[in-house]
């Protein structure tokens, strides 16, 4: 067992977001300015992530600070899941499921981070994660926003991975895989960062303000 | 008479310009052996290997599709050029998203506007060779100058095929070039042909006067970099309103250079 059995669980049991609180903002932001502001957030997410990806890669030391440094990946079970897809697949996506995969993702990124954030050595790294957890909250409420104003369920269930009875602590972690971990987690975010931009793209272009103004009436808000 | 030689360290490249269908990698010797060589090339992701086809022309070119979008692997592209004399390699490895650089912008066209002789008109089309603008949108940097002057003048548009530049000097001719960008990943294309215009003008061309371009000539030049160099804010740059300005590029300050010309 290892350390990370522990964090699965806790992010399970601690990462359950507060339900929304209903949106009367529709009136003041349509929908596709909220596309647009989450689209927004996510570039500024990527931008802060490559500073931070920078420092933290440099803690964690050779192989993983090196640009060339391209392991392969373990068989771990996939703790997030992975923004890579089929390209016919990802155009085919319905709205709501675009939307979700998104939510799901950043939900799960989070809650990762914030172990991170816990477990971080320094305190210029524990700073700069906190920030960067903070920015990410708000980029999934934006999300959760988005989806309440286009009539969608939020996602239900635990955030985090399946449970199960936490592994026990005690096999001290190995440091190398930990650190391996790190490097996944921050590559993984990276990628659904960039694919973000491309999903609230796609977003921006299909929902019009005129629609939405007409999906509200018909909803009787 | 030449000398045989065994081949030297290839010179690799590999880019993007169809994203997001696929990539194409090209190839040279940096000196010539004077004998066949044979070029071998093998593309990795992960743990699979894929292959690169073989272009028919240009030769010393491949292309390969893309099996899955938004990938965490890396590429690593390797070259081998093998002669009677010996072999050499080379090799690349990538992200995905790095190696994004459109064609650039065509069929350029700069038009004079009727009664303002201090417009021009610029319209273009995306690259054909990027094949799904909907979804993957471009961006684009536009730049001018009377062709008497050295300094350009920048625009970046995040939105449409056209400008109008509303502050040309009048009846001067214009040299003017597009290049493109997707809206978040990758770098600018390379610069488009050049067009020429000039504004439109009442009468047979006058001379500006020598106010304007002693005005012109001894503003203090900003330290601008065009566009292709890949900028670190290019890829956070957000255009829009309500965008958090995350960065300050040079581009920005000939912003306000150029609007103190107004």
């Amino acid at each position: 067992g290892d350390s990370w059995g522990i964090f699965t669980f806790l992010c399970a049991a601690l990462c359950q977001l507060p339900a929304l609180p209903a949106l009367n903002c529709t009136e003041e932001l349509g929908t596709s300015q909220s596309i647009q502001k989450t689209y927004d957030l996510t570039r500024y997410l990527e931008h802060q992530l490559r500073t931070l990806a920078g420092t933290y890669l440099n803690y964690l030391g050779p192989p993983f600070n090196e640009p060339d440094f391209n392991p392969p990946r373990l068989a771990r079970a996939e703790r997030v899941p992975s923004a890579t897809v089929d390209l016919d697949l990802w155009r085919g996506l319905t709205d709501n499921a675009r939307l979700a995969a998104n939510y799901r993702a950043y939900s799960r990124l989070l809650c990762y981070l914030r172990a991170l954030d816990g477990q971080a050595a320094t305190a210029d790294l524990r700073h700069r994660l906190g920030h960067f957890c903070s920015s990410l909250q708000g980029l999934v409420l934006s999300i959760a926003g988005v989806m309440s104003s286009l009539g969608y369920p939020l996602p239900v269930g635990p955030v985090g991975p399946p449970t199960g009875p936490p592994s026990s602590l005690v096999v001290a972690p190995n440091d190398f895989l930990k650190k391996m971990d790190d490097f996944w987690l921050l590559k993984e975010l990276q990628t659904w960062l960039w694919r973000s931009a491309k999903d609230f793209n796609r977003l921006k272009k299909k929902v019009p303000p005129a629609v939405v103004t007409l999906r509200l009436e018909a909803r009787g808000f | 008479l030449f000398l045989a030689a065994p081949p030297k360290e290839p010179v690799l490249m590999c880019r993007s310009n169809n994203y997001p269908k696929g990539f194409y990698c090209s190839w040279h010797l940096p000196t010539p052996t004077y004998i066949p060589n044979i070029f071998n090339i093998s593309v990795i992701h992960g743990t699979r290997e894929m292959v690169c086809e073989k272009d028919a022309f240009p030769k010393n070119r491949c292309h390969i599709r893309y099996l899955q979008l938004f990938s965490t692997v890396k590429y690593k592209v390797t070259l081998t050029v093998t002669n009677a004399l010996g072999k050499n390699s080379t090799s690349l490895t990538f992200d995905e998203f790095a190696i994004v650089k459109p064609d650039p912008p065509e069929s350029v066209v700069a038009k004079p506007v009727p009664s303002n002789p201090r417009r021009l008109e610029v319209s273009w089309q995306n690259p054909s060779s990027w094949p799904d603008p909907e979804s993957f949108p471009l961006k684009f940097f536009l730049r001018y100058r009377p062709l008497i002057l050295d300094q350009w003048q920048h625009v970046e548009l995040s939105d449409g095929t056209s400008h109008t530049i509303t502050d040309a000097y009048a009846g001067k001719e214009y040299i003017i070039q597009v290049a493109a960008k997707d809206n978040d990943i990758g770098t600018w294309s390379d610069w488009s042909v050049a067009v020429h215009a000039t504004p439109w003008t009442e009468e047979p061309k006058h001379l500006t006067t020598e106010a304007q371009l002693t005005e012109t000539t001894s503003s203090s030049t900003s330290s601008f970099m065009p566009p292709p160099t890949t900028k670190i804010c290019d890829k956070g740059a957000v255009v829009g309103s309500g965008a958090v300005a995350v960065c300050w590029t040079a581009g920005l300050v000939v912003a306000a250079y150029g609007v103190l010309f107004i």
